[in-house]
């Protein structure tokens, strides 16, 4: 992948969007943490595509490419919610009685967005880097730039949130 | 409970999901907005380019560098010149002249021209789709003939163009500019053709693809080269894997716009001791200025050869244009060097009186007026 990385900063645009591809489902599901509607998240990643393209040389080593572009399309979501004012839920209790929670007696399995769709919003996201992307503490705190308590403790409160859901879906 | 409830967690975080259609056509407008405008950095056109000029001092025919962008909306981006035509509508578009051989369809998209010009827009699709896999870029051998039987050898080696690996398909949103068509012999016959002709004839004969000189894939036997040809690819970054020889030929009537369009020529208001004009050609294109240094006693420096890219006009209305990528010297009995430099201006921009900015050989900036010559 460094490779493809350096290849690509060198002016390789297959390169570029092989690498970039590779990471594609990573990179969605950041979006998706993010944002809600389809087309701000294809907005988002098209966006993040085209940036992350013009200031390839600018990476210092190809090593940090996957933090380095999840860090761009955190700020294009983040200017896209600010544009848009996109709102979202962030009460927990107003979620837990929507109708989208998991429910163990349904048909219905647990998937990547049933998961979101039990967490706040300010919870999703380093969820998602901690779970998916396998960003260390330090490392989400670096990208949002946030104190590392605050992720510690934000990534402890979702870890909460699911888990009560989890033992009351499979409780009763 | 606890392990397992977070190795479910990540579990079901981390299974594959499905990317909703929308989201991926946005990844793919990204992706092909990146091919699109790539300009390719192909450094062997250099070389092909000093190997055109060894032809035209020899057989008489010369070619300026084409480096023409594709740049967005823009048909001949880099070409200002060109392109300020286009988007006067000094363009033909051409319909009903696809051409097939040896598994490659060519159709010419578009075409202009004046007595110093052409320019040409191709797609070309290719049969085999594999062949576009790991292409870099593309040589094209041909040559363009004049309803009076004159024919020039024209090499597109330097261009912009969009890949569609799916369908094989290339797309030249730009073409090779053929600059200056004087023979060595001082005649300008073709010139006058090119001025006058009511058609185009276009016969391709060889299409050359390489790949990136690193690239590892097994590219089946390649071509035959000789050593100095080798080394000019390494150099320039790239490596042949596949020659097609074939006869890719179409007759092109052009519109009756392009028909005997005469330069506005200008001379220059005052002689003076540093630069001599030979002459200046505004046409719908761009402007042609030939001239050579009064008191050159020696080969032209490198340091004065960059000086020459560096040459500005300047209109009535403080407009400033800049030259093209290309020069063409020819060497005359004297042992001075003509220099054609091609500007952006055209005769589309209506100027009037124009000052070319250029240092002379003791590197002092000099100041040349031009008027129009009649």
């Amino acid at each position: 992948m460094d490779m493809l990385i350096k290849k690509a900063q060198k002016g390789d645009e297959e390169a570029f969007i092989k690498v970039v591809d590779e990471y594609m489902i990573p990179i969605y599901k950041i979006a998706r943490s993010r944002l809600k509607n389809e087309e701000n998240i294809g907005d988002a990643i098209q966006e993040t595509i085209l940036a992350a393209f013009s200031n390839i040389k600018r990476l210092k080593e190809p090593r940090y490419f996957k933090t380095w572009i999840i860090k761009i399309l955190i700020n294009k979501c983040n200017d896209i919610i600010r544009d848009n004012k996109v709102l979202y839920v962030d009460d927990y209790n107003l979620l837990e009685n929507n109708s989208l929670t998991y429910s163990e007696s349904s048909d219905e399995k647990l998937d990547f967005e049933g998961v979101l769709n039990k967490l706040t919003y300010e919870y999703r996201l380093v969820v998602v880097m901690y779970y998916v992307n396998r960003f260390t503490i330090k490392e989400i705190s670096e990208t949002l730039n946030e104190k590392e308590g605050t992720i510690k403790s934000r990534l402890s409160r979702a870890r909460q949130q699911l888990k009560a859901q989890y033992l009351n879906e499979n409780l009763f | 409970m606890n392990i397992n409830f977070e190795d479910e967690i990540e579990k079901i975080l981390n299974e594959d999901i499905i990317i909703p259609d929308s989201v991926l056509e946005k990844k793919e407008i990204a992706f092909n907005q990146i091919r699109k405008n790539k300009k390719v950095k192909f450094s062997y056109r250099k070389n092909i380019a000093v190997a055109v000029m060894t032809i035209s001092i020899i057989g008489g025919v010369l070619f300026g560098n084409s480096a023409i962008a594709a740049i967005k909306n823009c048909i001949f981006g880099y070409a200002h010149g060109v392109q300020k035509a286009v988007d006067n509508g000094y363009i033909q578009n051409i319909d009903d002249n696809i051409m097939k051989d040896n598994g490659v369809e060519i159709k010419v998209n578009n075409i202009l021209k004046d007595s110093k010009r052409i320019a040409l827009s191709l797609n070309l699709k290719f049969d085999d789709k594999n062949l576009m896999k790991n292409f870099k870029c593309m040589k094209i051998s041909s040559s363009i003939s004049t309803d009076t039987g004159v024919t020039v050898p024209v090499s597109f080696s330097d261009y912009d163009f969009n890949l569609d690996e799916e369908t094989g398909e290339l797309i030249f949103n730009e073409v090779k500019t053929l600059q200056e068509v004087n023979y060595a012999n001082g005649n300008t016959v073709l010139e006058n053709d090119l001025k006058n002709t009511s058609s185009l004839n276009l016969k391709i004969k060889k299409i050359e693809l390489y790949t990136d000189a690193s690239s590892q894939i097994d590219l089946g036997i390649l071509p035959q080269l000789d050593n100095d040809t080798k080394n000019q690819l390494e150099e320039a970054g790239v490596k042949l894997y596949k020659e097609i020889d074939g006869t890719w030929e179409t007759n092109i009537k052009l519109d009756e716009k392009f028909k005997d369009v005469k330069p506005i020529k200008y001379k220059v208001s005052e002689n003076n001791n540093f630069i001599n004009i030979v002459s200046a050609e505004l046409l719908p294109t761009g402007m042609d200025i030939t001239f050579n240094y009064n008191n050159q006693t020696k080969p032209l420096t490198k340091e004065i050869q960059k000086e020459i890219g560096n040459i500005i006009l300047v209109d009535d209305k403080g407009i400033t244009y800049k030259p093209t990528e290309g020069v063409s010297q020819k060497y005359s009995d004297d042992d001075k060097t003509n220099i054609t430099k091609t500007f952006c201006v055209t005769s589309f921009d209506k100027i009037g009186d124009i000052k070319m900015i250029i240092k002379d050989l003791n590197g002092n900036m000099q100041e040349i007026k031009l008027v129009k010559a009649c």
